[in-house]
């Protein structure tokens, strides 16, 4: 597990206020929403926050292609890599 | 441009290359449309069907659905979300559930509809909790549109509609298809994930239909430049935070026009919220008195001639409008979403996890406080809660929407009774407020001449069980004489704190147990045990001072 994907992790278990839920308890590949973690499009909009508020991440982009890099703690690594604000 | 009604709008309505909506952004043209129904009409006329349950994920294919359903002769059945189990609950209210479309050769021919005699069901939560179903005619919803279309059409020109609120749901089916497709707007065929994606979209002037929810959630997107503003941003399903309207207007650039309804009125008033408290308008044609010192009563052209509503909102009618001060029955609204508390209790309490439950808010979050059963403990601590938790929320997705299920939890050995042996509702919030609380459930209180019995249970989250032992918790000691002296001074008047203790521990008490403590005043002691069912976990006496 890469650093990004571990900090994402603990975004994921702080900014959704998930009371019982430790960060290491989330599978990399599992997939967030539906049947894998479980969260729900409440749960995508307060990611969507916490991961603008850190990464500084300004992104516009087409409602299928955001779906898919939103899928797994690992795509969403990834995708913060390639578009986060530069340091 | 001038509105076409629903009825008259594939038989005469418009030139045959006006779009009518976009998918994957290929544009559906109003005789593709007209041939989608024409053969959808004859196919559910040659099946007889007679009651249409329609539930697609695609807004355009629901259109089309709608209207070959309503060409067809047939009843519209509009379930409350496009969840399995709904629509399994829902089979039975009709001959034939359509998730499109459906396709065959022929074509049917398509006469404009009388609006009077096209009937569409909607279903809503009733005060009890009961599934409710509404009826409306296309009249209905053709003259809401026509309201709307008075009040705002002109500002809104020829722009696209985007959404993010489904269209099962009155609001959405109103505001992002019925309104565009009369007026002549395109509309988007699918709901956008995200504001990123929503934005991405904001090509050339376009309209926003979207919840409180996603306008609570604009944090950290930047502001849009000025000539991509959204002409207008509508949403409806709970009062907005003013902290969220003057966000939605800093980030996209407009204020939201906040629309307020029901599925059984439709959109009566409408507000933009420069300051707190700002009231909402009426719009036209809408008659609002009040009832029983300030329950909402509602003539509306969107409701059936002579029609009242006796809504169970509380309002404080001002000038050409009202004041909203909340709901007077168990609806809750999560996220923009009507909540009966009542119905989804029953159906938390009818999952085979769960022995009892009751639901309470904390702040805008709703929480459900259980009691398992027997065989789920040990599920719940072989899953850990969270995952526990998303599986009851997954159990209830089949007739719930997720954002209208509990994001918080608490497993209890017994739920909190006043004296009179009801809910207690305060305690219930407060066990919600706090992850760790300090005091015990109270189930029952039996009070005597200067004594008292409470029965009380013990959640595991008690704070006292914390780190004391790790792996074998038990209640302190101390806690037990603390709370004596506590329910004393509550239930038996003493004053003073005792001054000095005998006590006897004999058996350690335990998460989850079910006590008995029964205090009493003797000799100007106060005396107390703690009890588990016939065996006594500890006993004393505290000496009052004089």
């Amino acid at each position: 597990m890469t650093d990004l994907e571990a900090e994402i992790k603990r975004l994921i278990v702080s900014a959704l206020k998930l009371e019982d839920l430790r960060p290491e308890d989330i599978a990399t590949d599992e997939p967030l929403f539906g049947d894998g973690l479980g969260l729900d499009s409440i749960d995508g909009l307060e990611l969507g926050i916490a991961l603008r508020k850190t990464y500084g991440l300004r992104i516009e982009t087409a409602n299928e292609e955001l779906r898919q890099h939103f899928a797994t703690v690992g795509t969403l690594a990834r995708f913060v890599a390639a578009n986060r604000e530069a340091a | 441009m001038s509105l076409v009604p629903l009825a008259a709008l594939l038989p005469q309505g418009r030139p045959d290359d006006a779009v009518v909506a976009e998918r994957a952004g290929a544009p559906l043209t109003l005789e593709e449309l007209r041939h989608r129904v024409a053969r959808g009409a004859a196919v559910l006329r040659a099946r007889g069907a007679r009651r249409v349950l329609l539930a697609t994920e695609d807004a355009a294919d629901f259109l089309a659905a709608l209207l070959a359903t309503l060409h067809a002769g047939a009843t519209a059945v509009m379930p409350p979300n496009a969840q399995p189990g709904t629509l399994e609950a829902l089979a039975g209210e009709a001959d034939l559930l359509l998730a499109a479309p459906p396709e065959g050769e022929a074509e049917a021919v398509l006469a404009p509809l009388d609006a009077e005699a096209c009937r569409l069901e909607f279903f809503t939560s009733g005060s009890t909790g009961e599934r409710k179903r509404l009826g409306k005619t296309l009249a209905q919803l053709q003259r809401e549109v026509t309201t709307l279309e008075a009040m705002w059409g002109e500002r809104l020109g020829q722009a696209r509609v985007l959404g993010m609120v489904s269209h099962q749901h009155i609001f959405g089916l109103t505001f992002r298809l019925l309104w565009p497709a009369m007026a002549g707007r395109p509309f988007a065929a699918h709901n956008h994930f995200a504001w990123e994606s929503l934005v991405a979209d904001l090509r050339g002037p376009g309209i926003a239909v979207v919840s409180p929810a996603h306008l609570a959630r604009l944090e950290g997107l930047a502001p849009l430049p000025a000539g991509r503003a959204p002409l207008a941003i509508f949403t409806a399903g709970a009062p907005l935070a003013l902290e969220a309207a003057q966000s939605c207007r800093a980030v996209l650039g407009v204020l939201p026009t906040e629309i307020f309804g029901s599925t059984e009125t439709g959109a009566i008033a409408w507000r933009w919220q420069e300051a707190a408290d700002t009231p909402w308008q009426a719009l036209p044609g809408t008659e609002l008195t009040t009832r029983d010192g300030g329950l909402l009563d509602i003539r509306s052209p969107n409701l059936a001639p002579g029609e009242v509503v006796h809504s169970a909102d509380r309002v404080e009618l001002t000038a050409g409008g009202f004041r909203f001060a909340g709901r007077a029955d168990r609806i809750v609204k999560v996220e923009g979403k009507r909540v009966s508390l009542t119905a989804l209790e029953r159906d938390l309490a009818d999952l085979p996890e769960v022995a009892e439950a009751a639901l309470a808010m904390r702040g805008e979050t709703l929480g459900a406080l259980l009691v398992l059963a027997p065989e789920a403990r040990g599920t719940l601590a072989g899953e850990g809660r969270f995952r526990f938790e998303r599986r009851l929320r997954r159990a209830l997705a089949g007739t719930h929407e997720p954002s209208a299920l509990p994001r918080l939890w608490r497993f209890l050995p017994a739920l909190p009774l006043d004296p009179m042996g009801k809910r207690d509702r305060v305690a219930l919030e407060a066990l919600l407020a706090e992850a760790a609380p300090r005091e015990p459930i109270l189930t029952a209180l039996r009070p005597g001449d200067q004594a008292v019995e409470l029965d009380i249970a013990l959640p595991a989250s008690l704070h006292w069980f914390q780190g004391h032992f790790p792996g074998f918790a038990i209640l302190p000691g101390v806690v037990q004489l603390h709370w004596a002296v506590l329910y004393g001074r509550r239930h038996l008047g003493l004053i003073a704190a005792a001054a000095s203790a005998q006590v006897k521990f004999r058996r350690p008490i335990r998460p989850d147990d079910q006590l008995t403590l029964a205090l009493a005043v003797q000799r100007g002691r106060l005396t107390f045990a703690y009890r588990r069912g016939a065996e006594t976990c500890s006993s004393g006496a505290l000496a009052l001072p004089a």
